[in-house]
């Protein structure tokens, strides 16, 4: 099957053929949307504890205020929105994963330890590779360049972390790098409010 | 920008985007929740107008969309990925005028993909997309965008090839090449 015959066979399925809607629902649902923007910029403590709120979750709150932040827009319960999208390409850091058998000298997890990382950020993953793991950043903790995407990249071992850490789309995850590799031994890991808490004690808030 | 002129643009971005946007959102979405997710992004589109590229806003607009599907896809037990949904649907109630599971090798083989090939393919083949563009929705670069376009069209290729136009459902003598 070549590829005029494969996008055939795709758009032939597409749900969406010909599913063309009537004209005023657009100006309607336009007007609607300025006047409920209205109402929801208006008091924060609306955007706090209305039912926006409730519907997305902290982390793509934590990434939009960043991205919010970056370009100067601050609106009051902008934490809502999704991370739009940026107009420039994203810079991306690239930093090396430990190799399989790098395990043997872990040092017990302590904030002292944490403290000198180089590298300290929280981001989700956004595409996991045989090879390679891509982060979006939505802090960095210290060590920031301006990237908006971490690349981790490994040689010859697999893209985990040793301690059972592995990368999965989506979700979100603390990581520490020293001379440009990742540390493991627990000092880098998926999300959790105790890691968090960690990473703000060791590199302020 | 003045309220006016806000409104304004907001106005004629809206009836640029409606529609592509609407069925962007009709090929990821059960039925029922298509109004709710085109309504966030609006409001997106909205809180975000200085922001919108001026010249062809679709793809930042499908950007946000794909982020407001990801949200909700979070919050909400209740979402059915759009390939489900149609397997199951089209092999249940066939539309007036299909035969049963009509495209259900296709859905079936999409389904097949890994996520971000899946997004990738569909931009392509629904929403028309090229490399570049679909690189500005998913946030991937170009380059990265025509390699897994390029596998996942192969992928695809395999799997719908190896279940036949309707799982088999064709007589024999219809295979059979002429």
């Amino acid at each position: 099957m070549n590829d005029d015959e494969l996008l055939a066979r795709l758009r032939a399925a597409d749900p969406a053929a010909g599913t063309d809607a009537p004209d005023p629902w657009v100006d309607e649902m336009a007007e609607a949307t300025m006047r409920e923007n209205d109402q929801l910029t208006t008091p924060l403590t609306t955007i706090e504890s209305g039912r926006r709120r409730a519907r997305w979750p902290l982390a793509a709150a934590a990434a939009a205020v960043v991205a919010l932040g970056a370009t100067g827009v601050l609106l009051s319960g902008a934490g809502d929105e999704p991370a739009p999208p940026s107009a420039r390409p994203a810079q991306v850091m690239t930093l090396g994963l430990p190799a399989s058998d790098a395990m043997g000298s872990c040092l017990a997890f302590s904030v002292d330890v944490l403290r000198p990382m180089e590298v300290a950020f929280s981001g989700t993953a956004t595409v996991v590779e045989s090879k390679a793991v891509t982060l979006r950043v939505d802090r960095w903790y210290k060590g920031g360049d301006g990237s908006q995407l971490v690349k981790l990249a490994t040689l010859d071992g697999a893209v985990a972390l040793e301690g059972g850490v592995e990368f999965g789309e989506g979700r979100r995850y603390l990581i520490t790098a020293t001379g440009g590799t990742v540390n493991s031994c627990g000092y880098s890991s998926e999300w959790t409010p105790e890691m968090e808490s960690a990473f703000d004690e060791a590199f302020g808030k | 920008m003045s309220d006016t002129d806000a409104t304004a643009r907001f106005t004629v971005l809206a009836r640029e985007v409606a529609l592509p946007l609407r069925r962007y959102v009709a090929r990821r979405v059960d039925p029922a929740s298509v109004d709710d997710v085109v309504s966030d992004v609006f409001l997106v589109l909205w809180r975000r107008l200085s922001d919108v590229p001026a010249e062809d806003p679709l793809p930042w607009t499908y950007a946000v969309a794909r982020g407001c599907l990801a949200n909700r896809r979070r919050s909400a037990a209740r979402h059915l990925r759009l390939v489900d949904r149609l397997a199951r649907s089209r092999t249940k109630s066939p539309s007036p005028g299909e035969g049963p599971g009509e495209h259900a090798d296709v859905h079936a083989a999409l389904a097949g993909l890994r996520e971000l090939d899946r997004e990738i393919v569909m931009l392509w083949a629904w929403e028309g997309l090229p490399p570049k563009e679909i690189a500005a929705v998913t946030g991937l670069t170009a380059n990265a965008v025509s390699i897994r376009l390029h596998r996942a069209k192969k992928e695809l290729a395999r799997r719908i090839g190896k279940t036949g136009p309707i799982g088999g459902q064709i007589p024999d003598e219809e295979r059979r090449p002429r």
